[in-house]
């Protein structure tokens, strides 16, 4: 590096007066901010705040409509070309080819930017060597932390001088997601420059800085501590607590020795547990431990390979129509139609439920006034922030006041004060006697949980309160006791 | 009940898609005004060189016959042949048509004169078209002719009286119109409820859907009947669109028309329905339902007569729900059949949609 002292010292972004209007949404407001070389730069806020299209302007995808950023002397628009060659970009979902395999993809990304997977292996093996062994195995087949280490990788393998990671950790566990943060921070001793932004709030704390973005605006740009500790009302908001209405009839859900097999792989290996009526049950493991498809089986959308069990007082194996008939079910993709309106979308749930006009039309009234949308009732549900949706699908999920309600990562993506939101609705629903079955990756929500189970490989490995696994595990918090466990994990290297 | 809801949902989503209802109307419209015209197996402008070794009275005349008629153009008189083949080769020419020398001389002779005729048969319906044209033309003059030298003798002469039935002036629009609107109902109502069903699964929002007590009939029922509705409206507009512009008006009975096509719809929806329930991703469904499409068109005897296709060929197309229906078209529109001369076709298009209908059911699966 010797000849350019100098440029050492010159910030390697500069972005001074960005402003950005995404049809008639503004998205960017006077943006300014600078970060060292070197630095590990973090941009928290919550869910459309601006955080991927300033990204996306500083990946030189999006042009700005005023104000200027450069990027190691180079301007983002007028030298984009010279400049793409030097930053690496993951966006937030993830940009690989699923039917190629692993190998196929990084190279594909290394001949996009006229390099071979050879010349520059030195600088990606740190993390490429993690998943080598499955070189050959299909994308589609992976975890999403494997996933996102290869994702990483392909951002890496041009050797660029500047990362910019839109939400890399968001649907990651917290294992895969501490693992990411340690390669970040050897990344960072490299030399490279690292822009990250994130929902989480442990992930802002392993940054040099952090930038709080509100509504297109920089409200703050410091050391970690500092912001979190002055926006604290939106960042770390207290925790809920709640005592369960348990009711001691037959249990909400009751499963015996449950097995679901894809070919040779058992992806849920003999679970057996029950849920009471009226409790909040966390049901945690890593990415792809099995969460997702005892799920499925428990709703009715899959046929378990083998074992029994009821929820909600029917047969899971023959009579999937009536079980489907008395839960609610809200899937980690959000799906309710983005091109009906709020009340049209509450509506067609409802009537698919079989309720009558006038209840609905009473009821849609109620709920909105509770979620505090009655002013959205006639946007499109495609144009509302990605907290406000999924306060309005997990609505729908009860609007039929199901007796059991099944949330699958609820709350992906958004910031702690929306995820605190949600959890009072969960609450407020729990209280109100229905029973919540729910799977998340943050800890700070498992916490809310009366019960939480824990899955690994397949297998429930733990199962009883947050504060009686935390005595047993010898742990300060949840993170703790679920590093424990999960790193016990086989299958997460498989 | 539920269906009420389900409906409400697919109708607020096609007329809030920029797209979709635009080309429910442009496609019918784009079809029945500009295909009819393109889509013609009439063969007429046949560029033909005329080589006349001749230079008589006789072959000038000859050559003249040729150019009063509608269906040559006569790109040039030489007196080479070679000459005239190098341009029939290089694409200029379609046919060639040689008056040998002597021709005149040997008539008078009474002898028998020759003309030589080379088509060019790469496209094997122009050649055989431009020849008996030819023939014809030269037939009419030959009779001409002798006409001419019988002096007193009376030549006895076969008349021929022509009656063309149901299409009286041979238009090919004529003809093409009814199978047009076959066309029209198979793409849209095929291709758009599988490519809806597949992009519920694409975007998740089935799943939501299939967590709910909602019945697979029920499902299948409120996403077929959009489409039926869809399927109405374009063979209506079909119907005004050919009798406004073309003045073709259907010989028979609407009434059985739009039964049948009912029908159809019903049937082809199903086969979307049950291509979307296979398909993973939009990719897919798209090139199955064309490679199914493109069959089911050129096999439909709409363009060729499926009686001039091989036996194995003809067997196939008894599985082909369009013949039936091309059948049915141009049966009530050109002949005026009513539902008892139909009642083969009526069957075929009804037994289709049960097992269509049937299938899409069965293989919408709710769980896995």
């Amino acid at each position: 590096m010797e000849g350019y002292v100098s440029d050492s010292e010159s910030p390697m972004v500069e972005i001074s007066g960005i402003g950005k209007t995404l049809g008639k949404t503004v998205a960017l407001q006077d943006v300014s901010l600078s970060v060292r070389r070197g630095e590990l730069f973090g941009f928290v806020g919550p869910d459309g705040a601006g955080k991927t299209t300033l990204f996306r302007i500083l990946a030189t995808l999006l042009m700005p409509d005023k104000g200027k950023a450069v990027i190691d002397g180079m301007d983002v628009v007028t030298d984009f070309r010279r400049l793409r060659s030097r930053i690496g970009y993951m966006p937030g979902r993830f940009s690989l080819y699923s039917d190629l395999t692993v190998e196929e993809n990084l190279q594909f990304f290394a001949t996009v930017f006229h390099t071979t997977v050879k010349e520059n292996y030195e600088r990606i093996r740190d993390i490429y060597s993690q998943i080598e062994p499955f070189r050959n195995r299909r994308v589609a087949a992976l975890s999403g932390g494997m996933k996102q280490k290869l994702a990483l990788s392909c951002a890496l393998v041009h050797c660029p001088d500047i990362l910019l990671l839109d939400e890399p950790t968001t649907g990651v566990d917290p294992v895969s997601r501490r693992e990411f943060w340690e390669i970040l921070h050897r990344l960072k001793e490299q030399g490279i420059t690292i822009l990250v932004s994130t929902p989480v709030m442990e992930d802002a704390r392993m940054c040099d800085r952090i930038a709080f973005m509100y509504e297109g605006k920089i409200m703050a740009v410091d050391s970690p501590d500092v912001v979190l500790h002055r926006f604290r009302s939106i960042l770390c908001p207290d925790a809920l607590d709640s005592v369960p209405v348990i009711s001691e009839e037959e249990p909400a859900i009751c499963v015996e020795g449950l097995t679901k097999c894809f070919g040779d792989f058992t992806a849920v290996d003999h679970i057996s547990f029950s849920v009471k009526r009226g409790e909040v049950f966390g049901f945690l493991g890593a990415n792809g431990a099995g969460k997702t498809t005892a799920m499925r089986m428990l709703c009715g959308l899959s046929i378990p390979t083998s074992g029994k069990g009821t929820v909600a007082g029917f047969d899971i194996l023959t009579e999937t129509e009536k079980i489907k008939q008395n839960i609610g079910y809200m899937s980690q993709r959000f799906s309710l139609y983005d091109d009906l309106k709020v009340w049209e979308n509450i509506r067609l749930f409802a009537g698919i439920y079989g309720m009558d006009e006038n209840t609905i039309r009473r009821r849609t009234d109620e709920i909105l006034e509770e979620i505090g949308l009655t002013s959205e009732r006639d946007s499109f549900v495609g144009e509302l922030p990605l907290g406000w949706k999924q306060r309005l699908a997990f609505s729908v999920a009860v609007f039929h006041r199901p007796q059991i309600v099944f949330l699958d990562e609820p709350t992906g993506g958004v910031d702690p004060a929306t995820r605190r939101q949600f959890w009072e609705l969960i609450y407020q629903t729990a209280q109100s006697g229905i029973t919540v079955f729910v799977t998340t990756h943050y800890m700070d929500e498992a916490e809310y949980c009366h019960r939480i189970s824990m899955m690994v490989d397949g297998k429930i490995v733990a199962l009883d309160t947050p504060d009686v696994l935390k005595k047993t595990y010898g742990a300060a918090n949840l993170d703790d006791v679920f590093q424990q466990l999960a790193r016990k994990s086989v299958r997460k290297a498989d | 009940m539920i269906l009420k809801f389900l409906l409400e949902k697919e109708f607020k989503q096609l007329f809030r898609n920029s797209f979709l209802p635009r080309l429910i109307v442009v496609f019918p419209c784009m079809i029945l005004l500009v295909l009819p015209w393109a889509a013609n197996l009439e063969i007429r402008n046949i560029d033909l060189l005329v080589v006349d070794k001749d230079c008589s009275s006789l072959s000038k005349r000859f050559i003249h016959k040729i150019e009063a008629s509608d269906y040559f153009r006569l790109k040039g008189i030489s007196t080479s042949y070679d000459e005239a083949i190098l341009r029939l080769e290089k694409g200029e020419a379609d046919a060639v048509c040689e008056i040998s020398r002597q021709f005149e001389e040997k008539w008078i002779r009474k002898e028998n004169p020759d003309i030589l005729v080379v088509v060019n048969a790469v496209n094997g319906t122009k050649g055989s078209v431009a020849l008996s044209y030819i023939r014809q033309i030269i037939a009419d003059y030959a009779e001409e002719l002798a006409l001419e030298n019988a002096t007193s003798k009376i030549v006895p002469k076969f008349t021929v009286n022509v009656h063309n039935r149901y299409n009286p002036h041979l238009d090919y629009k004529i003809y093409m119109l009814p199978a047009l609107m076959v066309t029209l109902l198979t793409m849209l109502c095929g291709f758009l409820p599988a490519l809806n069903v597949v992009s519920e699964k694409e975007r998740g929002t089935i799943e939501q859907i299939n967590v709910t007590p909602v019945g697979r009939w029920i499902f299948i029922l409120g996403k077929m009947i959009p489409y039926w509705i869809i399927g109405f409206v374009v063979l209506t507009l079909g119907i005004v669109l050919s009798g406004l512009v073309y003045g073709l008006f259907p010989a028979g009975s609407l009434v059985v028309l739009y039964l049948l096509s009912i029908v159809f719809v019903l049937a082809i929806a199903g086969l979307g329905l049950i291509i979307s329930n296979y398909s993973a991703t939009m990719q897919q469904a798209m090139f199955v339902i064309f490679f199914c499409m493109l069959i089911f068109i050129l096999m439909s005897g709409m363009f060729t007569p499926v009686e001039s296709m091989p036996q194995w060929a003809q067997f196939i197309t008894i599985f082909n729900p369009l013949k039936y229906l091309v059948q049915v078209m141009r049966a009530i529109y050109l002949k005026g059949a009513g539902l008892a001369d139909l009642s083969v076709q009526a069957g075929a298009l009804l037994a289709f949609a049960t097992v269509f209908d049937s299938l899409a059911v069965w293989s919408y699966r709710k769980k896995s």
